[in-house]
């Protein structure tokens, strides 16, 4: 049934198994006031009671996030128009939101009318009758995986319970000093997700987590880590298919995944915020010897993603993956891609890109190949393609490769294209109307990605695309 | 020599003095200074500058450099030069030559039945005595937003080149050879052509420069002060024309070499380019090729050879701006010993270029230990009838191949060679001067095994 399809039964459970009392109180537990000085980031560490460490790291990284320029490449019109001083930094949500049905944009109501979304679950997804913010509220973890001793946390909880894995590994994989927007996460970080798989040991399901924004001007700055031992295997889900509603906000995220020798992860996202939310996330992965990972990264909503999900494959063999879609509609900038960092032999790596640009939209292809000295044997072949469905809407690919070692193969193709007149003619011909002949060509285009997606997203995400695309021809 | 009136230093005076000393027009007077002003306010570029990426002329001290000229063409005969006495042999069928030379006197010809066609070829210092009128309409224009400040220095103290005219309808089917030999220029010292191509409505024209400064600043001393060219290439092919540029490079390792070419292509015209890069120590070009009209088509390639130490950086430039344009790059680049390169390409289609047809292709061939080759395609597409698409490798030579190739009685090197110059020879088939091809083959040749001239190359 679609209704079934549409929601996994974890999130159905998340108003009723709730236990903060969070129905009887009008009020946040704490909400820090507007902009960042170090006086929140302290309050933020005290609120959350962290060891001394954290704190210290947190300090160091507003220092770098205050230095560092913003970025002059991607789409520097829109990243100026950011205004730091005018967002929320930490919301914890232990009540009710203030926010009621009515106010919930018709766009968004109709979607879920669409996705067959039933009411009271729409109320929870629009977050007028339950929200988690900054805090990770929820998680389910089966018993089957405890048994396994799988960890599965939010990163507050992973802090306290492992403080020793998670002080050995967080932000080393991506140093706050990156860039400016993991500097901030690194600075004012809440919520995510803590993983630890155990050596050997395959987790059979998908782990699945949920972040959603609710308080106007709140910026959601979550935190992953996933730590994979030598030999196991964990898929890790995060987004949701219908559309997370805020007003204008700003979401920098900053995950990290360590693949020890033979471990595989894979890390799927489906991006689907409002359209007037900053996407500006830093995904990065080490993959050591034998390892393999995988990145799924679909981007459907926000107003502007920068997002690169990287791969360093630094142990022989270490093979890295990422599989990625945007779909930029009108006033959207996907600006997307994937990093590739050769830095040991006989590692190899294959990004896929595939973007649709329309109604205005800008779809952008950003991407690294590094390849460094002595990284003999490495393959890597990028391959992306784009497709503009009318004469407003942009396409653009910026694909770099850097190449220290002769010993090695790389390719890159990308094409741009419209949907084929023959092909809408065909389709048209059998009886189709435009805006369903085009919608089949747009899924089909997709159909890479979305074959990849455990089928309850496969199904949802097809119907978004049909949603979005509708009113695009003709 | 009236030159030694001229202050030689990069500064305000020079733009002044160069105004007096050829008695300029006002027009052209008021364009250097406002390009000067330009190139002062313009900020040394950046490795981190996405245009430069990884070249890194920073330490450059450009108001150190002393500028210096070719010295006046003369219709007697070419300076002796292996260089030029190569190219003519090469080039036997012409339609004319203009050798310019530091520190020796050039030389020029024309085919006279052209020139009483009313073709033009002459230097441009003559050009701007005698044919003002004919440059101002491309002379007196504002610098592109992109120019960076080395092609705004060039366009505020030029002062040497050639200006090349062919009247509307003129079809000239024999090249035209330019040759410019910076070899006689002293460390520290700065060069700044210009070459400007006027080819009227349904012309033919086809111009092959080389800019060639072999053992260029041995007499200058220290190699701390390289020789600095920074080169002006400005072609308009009018309506129908059908217009061949080639740009070749074989400079000395002192030579840091900052170059921009400009074609603007009319309707219906065609253009081909081909640039090779045979030499220099940092070499930085960028080739905008502007599809202006419907129709318009432009063939774009390059090859770089490059050994020792040698970076390169080559930034192809494809605007169509218009619709049903077309557009073909085809960049080759083969790295020996330590030597760099950074290919950047972009493709940029603006939103009424409906139903353009663009493709670009960047291969790359590492045959040193320590070469390091980038390649950075671009696409920015703003309409949505078009066929756009790139493609780009990096690689060694084909183990294989070479393998083949030994087994028939080739050493590992004369594999090698045959393999790179059949890596280059695919983007030279397209090339519409047959002589040409060989040159550049055995020029290119030459530098792989610093073979003595004369010999011809294995294929």
């Amino acid at each position: 049934m679609a209704a079934e399809l549409t929601k996994p039964a974890d999130i159905r459970s998340i108003g009723a198994d709730y236990k903060y009392g969070f129905r009887d109180e009008e009020k946040y537990a704490f909400k820090s006031g507007r902009g960042l000085t170090p006086e929140i980031v302290a309050k933020i560490s005290q609120m959350k009671g962290e060891p001394e460490w954290m704190l210290k790291f947190r300090l160091k990284a507003l220092e770098t996030f205050l230095k560092k320029p913003m970025p002059r490449w991607g789409n520097s019109e829109l990243l100026d128009a950011i205004d730091f001083q005018n967002i929320y930094y930490y919301i914890k949500p232990s009540e009710k939101q203030g926010k009621n049905w009515d106010e919930v944009p018709e766009g968004i109501k109709k979607t879920f009318d669409r996705l067959g979304i039933p009411e009271a679950e729409r109320k929870f997804l629009a977050g007028v009758t339950a929200q988690y913010e900054s805090e990770v509220v929820y998680h389910s973890i089966r018993e089957d995986l405890e048994k396994q001793g799988v960890i599965f946390l939010d990163m507050d909880s992973g802090l306290r319970e492992h403080e020793e894995i998670v002080r050995e590994h967080f932000g080393k994989v991506i140093p706050p000093a990156d860039n400016k927007f993991a500097a901030l996460n690194s600075a004012v970080w809440s919520g995510g997700s803590f993983v630890w798989v155990p050596p050997g040991v395959k987790v059979e399901i998908p782990l699945q987590a949920y972040f959603r924004i609710n308080a106007e001007n709140m910026g959601q700055f979550e935190r992953t880590l996933i730590i994979a031992e030598p030999g196991s295997y964990v898929h890790y889900i995060e987004g949701c298919t219908a559309p997370i509603y805020s007003s204008d906000s700003l979401h920098s995220a900053v995950v990290e995944l360590i693949a020890k020798k033979g471990a595989h992860i894979r890390y799927t996202t489906i991006q689907n915020w409002s359209k007037n939310v900053y996407n500006l996330v830093t995904k990065r992965a080490v993959a050591h010897e034998d390892a393999k990972i995988e990145w799924v990264d679909g981007n459907l909503g926000s107003k502007l993603t920068m997002k690169y999900p990287s791969v360093y494959l630094v142990g022989p063999r270490a093979h890295g993956e990422v599989l990625s879609v945007a779909l930029a509609g009108g006033e959207q900038h996907q600006d997307a891609g994937a990093k590739m960092v050769h830095a040991a032999p006989d590692t190899s790596s294959i990004i896929t890109s595939k973007s649709i640009s329309k109604d205005g939209g800008r779809a952008t292809y950003r991407g690294l190949v590094k390849v460094y000295k002595n990284a003999t044997n490495v393959k890597s072949s990028v391959r992306c393609d784009a497709l503009l469905l009318d004469e407003k809407s942009r396409s653009d690919t910026y694909p770099t490769m850097e190449v220290d070692e002769q010993q090695v193969t790389i390719e890159h193709e990308a094409t741009v294209s419209r949907v084929g007149e023959e092909q809408l003619f065909y389709l048209m011909s059998r009886g189709l109307t435009a805006a369903e002949a085009t919608t089949l060509i747009v899924n089909g285009f997709f159909e890479p990605f979305t074959k990849e997606l455990p089928l309850e997203y496969a199904v949802e995400l097809n119907r978004l695309i049909q949603l979005e695309m509708e009113g695009s021809v003709g | 020599m009236t030159e030694t009136k001229t202050a030689s230093t990069i500064a305000r005076q020079r733009v002044d003095d160069l105004a007096a000393r050829h008695g300029e027009a006002g027009w052209l007077k008021e364009a250097r200074l406002s390009d000067w002003e330009l190139y002062l306010k313009c900020p040394m570029p950046t490795p981190r500058d996405q245009d430069w990426h990884g070249t890194d002329l920073s330490a450059l001290d450009l108001s150190a450099f002393t500028a210096v000229d070719f010295q006046p063409v003369e219709p007697k005969s070419p300076p002796e030069h292996p260089f030029v006495a190569r190219t003519l042999r090469h080039f036997s069928r012409r339609a004319g030559v203009i050798v310019q030379a530091v520190g020796r006197p050039g030389y020029i010809e024309l085919d006279a039945g052209l020139a009483a066609r009313g073709v033009i070829l002459c230097d441009l210092s003559t050009a701007l005595r005698e044919h003002g009128d004919r440059l101002r309409p491309y002379l007196a224009v504002p610098a592109k937003p992109d120019l960076n400040k080395f092609g705004l220095m060039a366009r505020a103290l030029f002062n040497c080149g050639l200006f090349l005219f062919v009247p509307p309808g003129v079809e000239i089917d024999l090249p035209i050879l330019s040759m410019a030999l910076t070899g006689g220029a002293t460390a520290g010292s700065a060069i700044f052509p210009r070459l400007i191509v006027l080819a009227g409505d349904n012309s033919k024209v086809s111009l092959i420069h080389a800019s060639a400064g072999e053992g260029a600043g041995r007499s200058g001393g220290g190699e701390s002060a390289p020789v600095l060219h920074s080169g002006l290439v400005e072609i308009q092919a009018g309506a129908g024309a059908r217009v061949s540029f080639l740009d070749l490079y074989q400079f000395g390792s002192n030579v840091v070499s900052v170059n921009r070419s400009e074609a603007a292509v009319a309707q219906d015209a065609e253009f081909t380019s081909l640039t090779v890069a045979l030499g220099g120590g940092t070499t930085k070009s960028d080739i905008a090729t502007y599809l202006q009209a419907p129709g318009a088509a432009s063939w774009v390639s390059g090859l770089v050879l490059g050994s020792g130490h040698e970076h390169f950086n080559f930034n192809t430039i494809e605007e169509h701006n218009a619709p049903d344009t077309r557009s073909d790059i085809n960049f080759r680049v083969a790295l020996g010993d330590s030597s760099a390169s950074v290919y950047q390409g972009i493709i940029r289609v603006a939103r009424v270029a409906q139903r353009t047809n663009a493709y670009q292709q960047n291969r790359n061939l590492l045959l040193g230990g320590q070469s390091k080759a980038d390649s950075i395609p671009k696409l920015e597409i703003l309409a949505d009838d078009v066929k756009c698409s790139h493609g780009a490798t990096v690689g060694p030579v084909d183990r294989d191949q070479i393998f083949y190739l030994m087994s028939r009685g080739l050493t590992e090197s004369e594999a090698e060679e045959l393999i790179v110059l059949g890596f280059f020879k695919t983007v030279l088939e397209s090339y519409p001067v047959a002589e040409a091809v060989d040159w550049v083959l055995e020029s290119a040749s030459q530098k792989l095994f610093r073979k003595p001239s004369g010999q011809t190359p294995a294929i």
